[in-house]
């Protein structure tokens, strides 16, 4: 029943992966990569400048939007924005709890 | 006469600001994007005073954008717009920038502040929402931030009204100052650059601003042939603990400057995370429940909204009567009108009065939900929960939000869809817009679903809902398919800190909004009525019927040549009425039921009034209180929607053989073109050729849709179920395939 309910889930919203299991830890931003310029100055203005401290609050159906908490506002982003950011992994802080 | 230009992040406060000092009534809500256009409006210190200004709400961006440069034709309308401001000439140029910084997110807002003081324009800081900072532990000095900054500060709470009126004063004290003095740049007091950039900065462009001489680097460093500055050895040196060039020099010098401004003006240096809101997203944003839980409370606030509004509709209309009916033909009867102007007048004026009184309540019912939706935060939450569902037609998830503001009017949600920084994006979430159910055709259905649906209303105005959003969705992957196409890896949405709703403001807001609904509506829907109300009662020869819905009226003959059209829909010959609503529905979906009201209210004193009919104003009015008595008493009938059987067009019965084609005739009118207003929208934002493409895509959707539906009720309901199982079966089967369902996770291997 558990494995029909999982594939009839995932055939909606696509599967998780394994950054699930990182809800709740933080990173340290260290650079952006293989941004555009415009990009890049927007994600500086939002507060993703090196050094910052970047915790994973969720990742959202199939893998597809994460929200990450920033100073003190949250903000969701898509899975490819993560990509273009080089994280330092440095601990889990709390668990997420529904 | 002077302008102050109000600037800011998306969401900020600017425009709760703007309605404070101006006294409109502008859209708020707790999400970015609210404002898609600049308005701008008259504000004077006091009534008839001489000091005037010119107050302009920009939309909120987050950073000032490249001016100058070929990024700002990639920018988006409303960042176009900002710097156009900053760089206008003489007649349009700004007297004053408001920086509107929202207080609880003083050090991300403040970096903007920093490109401002840069850029050398004429600035203040107003700190808005200060009424959210009632934590102790986070308090702004704004003396100390004035000093730091160099430009002055006022803090305001717009939701209290506290602050505003320093706010005036100091603006009248400004504004009033000699032109030589207003435009005088503020001191210079942003962030330290490093020697070897200072020095650049004076080399590339010295008679400008900071902000301008940084950008001219950027453009000069992107250059292929970057000039010999950037190869001296001072600047290599430096550079290299920045790998991603100057610009993420330029962003760590500008975010020092402001950690360093935060440290000074407040106690804590780190600001209080919203612990409530993350709470309550550990729910709302869960990656297994949100999207239920979206789903259900979308049905449960809107299904009260409808009825409380269907209520509240049933107990007013007998009032709406009486005004627009009854006393109307008091009043001809009075003057002594000629009989058939009498007619033309109480029929056209009155009843397309009543339709359009009729809305009030709804719409404000309605209003008051969405306008709680937008101001708790739960807005920007559903973009990132439908986002999923969005990116099946390549759309970001914030697209979401115009087309929930289509939901109310397709023409601002147009507007808003304007807003997409990508060309593709843009005309794709525009040309879905026609198919969101608006306020004007949400009052169609009620009328429709309350009678010809009661125990199921709510039910059918889903299957409407659903049915419009599934048609928009087609569109938009059949768009995407002939290749309008986007890759938007770069897709960010700020979360806003749940908040409660102002339930007066909520109240005042939705009154206007319900108000101005109303009054389009009506200077639709009368003339519309009368012009009709005279052609109903002229017959071909051109003489005067004193009966209604006569069969050789002007309007019948013409309506029931087009019918024929019709007829696969199921509409017969004796509903050209319908067709005719249909026609006058183009020019606003409001008309349709003035139309409809005027033919099928088949009670004389619903159309002439009880004093038209041989009674007196006053046993008209005595009638028209019992009737509200007895709604008022009928509450149980409307607790539930669609529990009642009172209907404002009674007459419409007749006019179906089924409710099957009433329903045909909902789905036509939910997909063919909304109105001419929506026609302009579109033709003004993705042009005239895209705006007939609409129209005609519009019209063959709706006909072939209802059409089908007519043909498919009416098959056994077996072939319809294996019909709707096997189509499921389908595409679910395809979707296992695709993903690897036997993998060994999902067996628990």
């Amino acid at each position: 029943m558990r494995a029909f309910f999982l594939v009839m889930w995932e055939c909606v919203f696509g599967p998780d992966d394994a950054l699930v299991e990182l809800v709740g830890s933080e990173f340290c931003l260290e650079g952006l990569d293989g941004c555009d310029s415009a990009t890049q100055a927007h994600l500086y203005a939002l507060g993703f400048v090196p050094k910052v401290t970047i915790r994973l609050l969720e990742v959202m159906q199939g893998s597809d939007m994460f929200i990450v908490q920033v100073g003190p506002c949250q903000i969701a982003l898509k899975r490819s924005m993560w990509g273009h950011m080089r994280l330092v992994h440095l601990q889990k802080t709390y668990e997420v709890t529904a | 006469m002077k302008r102050v230009a109000l600037i800011g992040n998306p969401n900020c406060g600017k425009t709760s600001l703007f309605n404070a000092l101006t006294g409109c009534h502008g859209c708020v809500g707790n999400w970015a994007g609210v404002t898609s256009v600049a308005c701008q409006a008259r504000s004077c210190s006091e009534p008839g005073s001489k000091l005037c200004y010119q107050v302009v709400d920009f939309p909120g961006c987050y950073e000032l954008p490249l001016p100058y440069t070929a990024e700002l034709d990639q920018a988006s309308s409303m960042e176009q717009e900002v710097v156009q401001a900053l760089t206008a000439c003489d007649k349009d140029a700004v007297d004053l920038f408001v920086h509107v910084v929202d207080a609880s997110q003083l050090s991300r807002q403040l970096y903007m502040t920093v490109q401002l003081l840069e850029a050398g324009v004429p600035l203040m800081v107003v700190l808005s929402r200060c009424d959210m900072l009632n934590d102790k532990t986070f308090q702004i000095q704004e003396e100390r931030l004035k000093q730091a900054i160099g430009c002055d500060v006022i803090k305001v709470s717009t939701r209290t009204g506290w602050g505003v009126r320093t706010l005036r004063t100091y603006l009248d004290q400004r504004l009033s100052c000699q032109e030589g003095k207003l435009q005088e740049s503020n001191a210079y007091l942003g962030a330290h650059y490093p020697d070897p950039i200072r020095g650049l900065m004076h080399r590339v462009s010295p008679n400008n601003p900071p902000f301008f001489q940084l950008e001219q680097l950027l453009i000069l460093e992107a250059d292929a042939c970057a000039p010999a500055f950037f190869f001296e050895q001072a600047y290599t040196q430096l550079m290299l603990g920045y790998p991603n060039g100057l610009a993420e020099l330029i962003a760590t010098c500008r975010r020092q400057c402001v950690d360093a401004w935060v440290n000074v003006c407040t106690c804590e240096s780190k600001e209080p995370m919203q612990q409530r809101s993350l709470g309550v997203d550990a729910w709302l944003l869960h990656r297994l429940w949100g999207f239920p839980l979206f789903v259900l409370g979308l049905f449960s606030v809107f299904g009260l909204s409808m009825g409380l509004g269907l209520y509240a509709q049933a107990c007013l209309e007998p009032l709406w009567s009486f005004l627009g009916v009854d006393c109307l033909s008091a009043f001809t009867k009075t003057v002594g009108l000629p009989e058939p102007l009498r007619i033309i007048l109480t029929e056209g004026v009155g009843q397309g009065l009543v339709t359009a009184m009729s809305f009030f309540p709804l719409m404000m019912m309605v209003f008051m939900v969405l306008h709680g939706l937008e101001e708790c935060g739960y807005m920007a939450r559903s973009a990132v929960v439908l986002n999923r569902f969005m990116a099946t037609v390549g759309l970001p998830g914030d697209a979401v939000v115009s087309l929930v503001l289509g939901l109310g009017c397709n023409v601002p949600g147009v507007a808003a869809a304007s807003c997409s920084r990508s060309e593709n994006d843009r005309t794709v979430a525009v040309l879905m817009m026609p198919f969101m159910s608006c306020s004007a055709r949400l009052a169609i259905f009620v009328v429709f679903s309350q009678y010809f649906f009661a125990q199921s209303s709510v039910f059918a105005l889903g299957f409407l809902y659903v049915l419009g959003i599934g048609v928009a969705i087609i569109t938009g992957k059949l768009l995407r398919f002939v290749g309008y196409t986007t890759h938007n890896p770069t897709y960010l949405l700020e979360l806003p800190a749940y908040q409660y709703p102002d339930l007066v403001r909520g109240v005042r807001l939705s009154w206007h909004k319900s108000v101005r609904f109303v009054w389009q509506a009506a200077r639709c829907i009368v003339p519309v009525c009368i012009c009709l109300s005279g052609l109903a009662h002229i017959d071909t020869h051109g003489r005067f019927m004193y009966e209604r819905m006569s069969e050789w009226s002007l309007v019948a003959v013409f309506s029931k040549k087009l019918t024929v059209l019709f007829s696969p829909m199921g509409l017969e010959q004796k509903a050209w009425p319908l067709v005719l609503a249909l026609c006058m529905g183009l020019l606003a979906k409001e008309v349709v039921l003035g139309t409809l009201g005027l033919f099928y209210a088949q009670e004389a004193g619903q159309v002439v009034g009880m004093e038209g009919v041989g009674g007196t104003l006053v046993e008209a009015a005595s009638t028209r209180l019992g009737e509200i008595v007895e709604a008022v008493g009928n509450i149980a009938g409307y607790a539930i929607p669609g529990g009642s059987e009172v209907s404002v067009l009674p007459g419409l019965s007749e006019a179906f053989v089924s409710k099957h084609y009433a329903m045909a005739y909902m789905i036509f009118v939910l997909l063919y073109f909304p109105c001419v207003s929506t026609l302009f929208a579109i033709a003004r934002s993705i042009g005239w050729k895209y705006a007939w493409l609409s129209v005609l895509w519009s019209f063959v959707v709706a006909y072939v849709c209802a059409v089908t539906y007519v043909h498919v009720v009416v098959l056994p309901y077996w072939l319809v179920l294996a019909g709707v199982f096997a189509i499921v079966s389908g595409v679910l089967l395809r979707r296992i395939y695709k993903v690897d369902v036997f993998s060994a996770r999902w067996l628990g291997v």
